[in-house]
């Protein structure tokens, strides 16, 4: 019960980065709120509204993301889109994830072949 | 579809809103009310596709979205570590801006009248006023804390943020929720008022003329004495009027707030303004004796007008708190269950 609660938490982290990685990936394109949300869960990268909402308010303050209200359809929705600045932290953070996920796997993988060392050992 | 489940469907969706908006700050809330609005219709919209949500559907929906407070820490994470969290932290911020501005606003300015009537030298003027800003600002911050903390450790449940969704109170129409601008005013008021008798009543003097000494209107022994009921006075004003901006609505409670600050002020306002010679002597003597001042009665009403001014606070007081508990009476439609 206690490595699922250690387990669940670590998961979490790990999530964290991701999620705003995943979120300024789309938004190159102007979107609305619960479209995202869709289109992350169709892209593997589930997140809930309840999250997705109040992170789009916090790229925006940050500068990353702008928005604007779309009244002309029949319910009155906001759209995001990435920045100028969002845009460059976004490459610069692409750059870093397919570095660190380039080292992760051969970390993980030199773990394999040392496990793979020892059955040939044996 | 009955129409009366629909608007029942509605008012939820109102309601949980609302207590979410009401703990962020001012200039977000419309826009996070309108986007949340949207984000809840595309939710029911996507559960139930072309069908009419029943109450069922929004409360599952709304249940998704977790409790109002949840998904208000989502928007203000900061609030969760503070030792005021959020929804206290926006009317303790309000508060102690508002006192604190008072306060230092009432100080700079006898400061300046009484540089202008003793004319001291710059520095030891200067000196005085940092001095005087010091102390009252540590007084102000430290009593609004206190106050908030006490609200926030014990005793005063917020409202808002039912355990349950059945448990949230209706939005308030614009006549349920008390006039910021008079308790903006009253606090304004009773700081300057503290400011004035317990640090400068030398402020208040009447020059005769004909190249004689200033006469002081209030007696500083008076003043020193009663310091307590000054002071007093001018907290249970603040508390008051903290608590019914912090509240936001006419309810029961804040009638019975009301209804004891308004006692405890009537008291202390008694003792105060009756109990007491507050005019110096010389004060008397200048009134009785101006031969500028032709009307008797005039001179009477000067001389009275410690009992004049206890009449009308006394009257205004019983209007305050009768008025209070009607507006209560009228338009508390909070949940039982959410009574405190």
């Amino acid at each position: 019960m206690e490595a699922k609660e250690v387990l669940s938490s670590l998961l979490l982290e790990l999530r964290r980065g991701t999620v705003v990685l995943s979120v300024l990936s789309q938004l190159t394109q102007p979107m609305y709120g619960y479209n995202l949300v869709r289109v992350l869960s169709e892209g593997g990268m589930p997140v809930e509204a309840n999250t997705l909402y109040p992170l789009l308010r916090r790229l925006e303050s940050q500068g990353l993301l702008k928005s604007e209200w779309e009244t002309g359809g029949a319910k009155p929705r906001k759209y995001y889109v990435i920045t100028e600045a969002g845009r460059t932290v976004y490459d610069a953070l692409k750059a870093h994830w397919v570095d660190t996920v380039g080292h992760v796997n051969a970390l993980l993988n030199a773990d394999k072949e040392d496990a793979n060392d020892g059955n040939t050992g044996d | 579809m009955e129409t009366r489940e629909i608007n029942r469907s509605q008012d939820l969706i109102s309601r949980y809103v609302y207590a979410v908006v009401r703990a962020l700050p001012r200039g977000q809330r419309e826009d996070i009310s309108r986007e949340l609005h949207t984000l809840i219709a595309d939710m029911l919209e996507e559960r139930c596709g072309e069908i009419t949500p029943t109450e069922r559907d929004v409360r599952v929906v709304l249940t998704e979205l977790g409790t109002p407070g949840e998904l208000a820490a989502q928007y203000d994470p900061r609030g969760e570590r503070c030792l005021i969290p959020p929804p206290y932290y926006r009317t303790y911020a309000f508060l102690l801006k508002l006192v604190i501005a008072a306060a230092a606003g009432g100080i700079t300015l006898s400061q300046i009248l009484l540089f202008f009537i003793d004319s001291p030298g710059w520095g030891s003027a200067l000196l005085r006023w940092i001095g005087l800003l010091a102390t009252g600002l540590c007084f102000a911050f430290t009593f609004v804390t206190l106050l908030f903390a006490v609200f926030s450790r014990r005793g005063v449940p917020i409202q808002e943020w039912g355990a349950s969704l059945d448990d949230l109170p209706p939005v308030p129409q614009k006549e349920e929720i008390p006039s910021k601008g008079e308790s903006v005013c009253g606090i304004v008021f009773a700081v300057l008022f503290a400011v004035l008798f317990l640090f400068f009543p030398q402020v208040f003097r009447v020059l005769p003329g004909g190249g004689e000494a200033a006469i002081p209107v209030f007696s500083a022994a008076a003043l020193q004495r009663t310091w307590p009921l000054i002071l007093g006075i001018a907290v249970l004003t603040v508390a008051y009027e903290g608590f019914s901006l912090f509240e936001g609505r006419y309810t029961r409670r804040l009638a019975v707030v009301n209804s004891v600050s308004n006692l405890l002020v009537a008291v202390l306002a008694s003792l105060w303004l009756a109990g007491r010679e507050l005019f110096t002597p010389a004060f008397v003597e200048y009134v009785r004796n101006s031969p500028d001042w032709d009307l008797p009665a005039a001179k009477e009403a000067v001389l009275n007008s410690p009992y004049i001014l206890l009449g009308i606070l006394l009257f205004a007081v019983v209007l305050d708190t009768a008025v209070t508990w009607w507006k209560a009476w009228r338009y508390d439609r909070l949940p039982r269950s959410s009574r405190g």
